[in-house]
């Protein structure tokens, strides 16, 4: 059989052993009276990530080496442990006929557009499934290392600084000592070591794609579930969550965090976003079903959160903040009760363990780098650059789409007002029938509280004292976003035909639904132009092959970032340390940054100067990786580099 | 038949997504292949440590013509040495030299209308 195939084959059976079994089992044994079939299977992938990254996490931690053997074993051991106590507990799935029925227009418009939503994901990743994009390179290299070194690994890196910072431009500069990065976080890249281990397949594929596209799809469809729980009390509650879905699945299915972080490997976000989503669905199934064992599964995907995502757990911090005080403010009078139901919640015996054993882990024995006072406090307070003083709303709009922005901020309105205690509003709850829903406090403290706070804290972040860069805050507001939306499409769908004449509300909803399909579709269609750079990659990737061939683990290799695609990949091949090669940045971090050391910029724009000299002793410099045509000729020139290799658009000089 | 609608919806995203899967990864390793929809060459120093005084060099070939030709210069631009090479497309050859005394020895190949140089 073909070796592709084969390969492919195993890749598909890894990923249901590591991305799905385990979290399928588990919730079949934690809350298979609880969830419907529906729900288990959306939300066994971000239980499933949780449970191997936690696992992996610990064992390294008790110094198990991350090997294929033990990685195999520990996987087995889980899964055996899960169908044992299923076994035991013999429990029998009791249909909930509201979350596993749908009209066959609803199964239709649903399956329509989840053919839709992964075939223009698809469609984007043809041209970009090949990995070139900056941040998977930087992943990956950590990942890689963690394979080679068989252990979990500190992240931190060697710095390049001007040994006259007031003159940085004409001064040598000298490596500092290794230093710790904030950047990375172990749960970010375990799942990556699991399955490179277990497939045998490089990092250098189509597999880290994969895996975040899987887990992108499924965030779309844990947004589903989650607006199917909140608005089923509503006579329009599955149109509700079917829009929900297509606003974040087959519309703006690219831009955003959607197909383009997939490509561009912003692995943080969309792991984050998945867990995100899932910790508020268990929340509502925790505080309307009064479940521990719901509660007991919003801690362990808490946890794995905080060993993933920084910015995605301070965004779920500032999430549940917001939608705990629209609880309170919208129920306060309830509050005695509220809290008597949360003390029943949170002292179960398992969760107190849990939060114990997690805690002194946490504390003691492995902190995310992140953690800090430092980071903290420059996280939190007074916005201190314009990049974090909030972003414009037409900025908002080219980011989260013009329709579904719209939708979102109408419908937070409407919710707003319907949620009024006026005797008109009151009178069109009860001719819409939907007074039942409004009594629902989690339902309007998660739609209202969700969607507002992070609303607050990209436009006006200083009430809320953030201090992170504001564009990065935005792409989270799509998940609300979406969920308000569909609220308010599916109530306008419900409402107008009640109230206006036939042909008018026709044209009225035509109106409407072309105006979001056309712009949610337009943005697909404008981000399908990007090109392949496959050629290129290739030939980069063949020219870092040929250097981590030809260097010693000690020598320090410069490359240009400017002009070589796929650069960043280069350190992947070479295995060495996080900082080589050393990279001639863009040009305008120079200009922007006039204390940065300049010896990168210096030895490949001007190799020949006497400045360039001192730097490649300094730096203890061998190879030089550039783009030919654009800097080849100044090396040609020097004697003090031979040429070793080219290809159609980089060559290798070597300092003699 | 899938009788009920949550089988449907399940079966639907789970035949969609495995063909989703296959149909990248498929893509994903042909992009990968040196050959496939792409025309490049490429040469390089077997040993490119500068201090050794090896010379032999390797040429790559990933384009549809095979027709290689080397030349070895001196460093005042005289040839020494010129010869013809056929490398069929998706293999390569060592070229073994000697290096120039005293000098700088340039190695120069030429494939259809392009030129890549080694030097040492």
């Amino acid at each position: 059989m073909d070796s592709i195939l084969i390969s492919n084959i195993i890749l598909i059976l890894i990923f249901i052993l590591t991305l799905f079994l385990p979290g399928w089992l588990f919730l079949n044994f934690l809350l298979k009276t609880t969830l419907s079939k529906l729900e288990i299977f959306a939300l066994s992938v971000p239980m499933s990530l949780s449970i191997v990254t936690l696992s992996i996490l610990i064992s390294g931690k008790l110094g198990i080496s991350i090997t294929q053997i033990n990685i195999s074993i520990i996987l087995v051991i889980i899964l055996l442990i899960e169908i044992i106590l299923l076994k035991i507990k013999k429990q029998r799935h009791l249909p909930i006929p509201y979350f596993e029925t749908f009209s066959r227009k609803q199964v239709s418009i649903l399956i329509l557009s989840i053919a839709l939503m992964i075939f223009i994901k698809t469609t984007f990743l043809v041209n970009t499934i090949f990995p070139t994009a900056t941040d998977l390179g930087h992943h990956m290299f950590w990942v890689e290392k963690i394979i080679s070194s068989e252990e979990l690994v500190t992240y931190s890196k060697i710095k390049v600084i001007p040994d006259n910072i007031e003159s940085a431009n004409t001064s040598v500069a000298n490596f500092t000592e290794s230093q710790p990065i904030a950047d990375f976080i172990i749960g970010e890249h375990i799942i990556f070591v699991v399955i490179s281990l277990l497939t045998e397949l490089s990092v250098v594929s189509a597999f880290p794609s994969l895996v975040l596209l899987i887990i992108n799809i499924f965030t779309a469809f844990a947004l589903f579930i989650l607006s199917l729980r909140l608005f089923h009390k509503l006579p329009f509650g599955k149109n509700s969550a079917i829009f929900s879905f297509i606003l974040i699945g087959p519309l703006y299915a690219i831009s955003g965090a959607q197909a383009k972080f997939v490509s561009g490997g912003v692995i943080g976000n969309i792991f984050g976003n998945l867990l995100i989503v899932s910790i508020i669905f268990f929340l509502y199934i925790s505080f309307t079903k009064k479940s521990r064992n719901s509660m007991l599964v919003v801690f362990l995907l808490l946890i794995t959160l905080i060993y993933t995502h920084h910015l995605s757990t301070f965004i779920l911090a500032y999430s549940l903040f917001g939608i705990f005080i629209t609880l309170f403010i919208t129920n306060w009078r309830k509050i005695p009760k509220i809290a008597k139901s949360w003390k029943y919640l949170m002292t179960s015996p398992v969760l107190l363990l849990l939060i114990t054993l997690s805690s002194l882990f946490l504390i003691f024995i492995y902190t995310p780098s992140y953690l800090n006072t430092e980071a903290i406090s420059s996280a939190t307070g007074a916005p201190n650059k314009s990049t974090r003083t909030g972003i414009k709303f037409t900025q908002l709009k080219t980011m989260i789409g013009d329709a579904r922005l719209s939708f979102a901020i109408a419908g937070f309105l409407l919710s707003l007002i319907l949620f009024s205690k006026n005797r008109y509003i009151v009178n069109i709850r009860k001719t819409l029938k939907t007074e039942l829903y409004f009594k629902l406090s989690y339902t309007r403290a998660i739609i209202l509280g969700w969607f507002g706070i992070i609303f607050i804290m990209i436009s006006y972040p200083a009430i809320l004292k953030v201090n992170i860069i504001s564009s990065r805050i935005a792409t989270y507001i799509a998940f609300p976003s979406a969920i308000i939306g569909g609220f308010l499409l599916s109530w306008l769908l419900f409402y107008i035909p009640k109230s206006l004449p036939k042909n008018i509300s026709t044209t009225v909803l035509v109106m409407l639904f072309l105006f979001i399909f056309s712009d949610g579709l337009l943005d697909s269609n404008n981000s399908l132009k990007e090109l392949s750079k496959t050629e290129e990659a290739v030939q980069t990737f063949h020219a870092a092959q040929y250097l981590s061939k030809n260097i010693q683990e000690s020598t320090w290799v410069l490359k240009d970032h400017n002009y070589i695609t796929s650069d960043t990949w280069i350190k992947v091949f070479l295995a060495t340390n996080y900082s080589n090669p050393l990279s001639r940045s863009y040009f305008r971090r120079y200009e922007s940054h006039p204390n940065r050391e300049h010896c990168t910029l210096e030895m490949i724009s001007n190799p020949g100067t006497d400045l360039s000299k001192d730097c490649f002793t300094s730096l203890n410099i061998g190879p030089v990786m550039i783009d030919t045509s654009e800097d080849g000729e100044k090396f040609n020139r020097n004697l003090n580099f031979v040429k070793v290799y080219e290809n159609n658009n980089s060559s290798i000089y070597w300092k003699k | 038949m899938l009788k009920s609608q949550t089988s449907q919806i399940i079966f639907a995203i789970v035949l969609m997504l495995l063909s989703s899967v296959i149909f990248l990864f498929w893509i994903e390793n042909t992009q990968h292949s040196y050959s496939y929809n792409k025309s490049w060459w490429t040469i390089s120093f077997i040993e490119p440590n500068p201090v050794s005084a090896n010379l032999n060099f390797e040429i790559e070939n990933y384009t549809s013509t095979d027709k290689f030709t080397y030349i070895i210069k001196n460093d005042s631009d005289i040839t020494i040495l010129k010869e013809d090479l056929l490398i069929p497309k998706n293999s390569k050859k060592t070229v073994s030299i000697k290096k120039i005394q005293n000098d700088r020895t340039i190695v120069e190949v030429l494939h259809e209308k392009d030129i890549k140089t080694l030097t040492k």
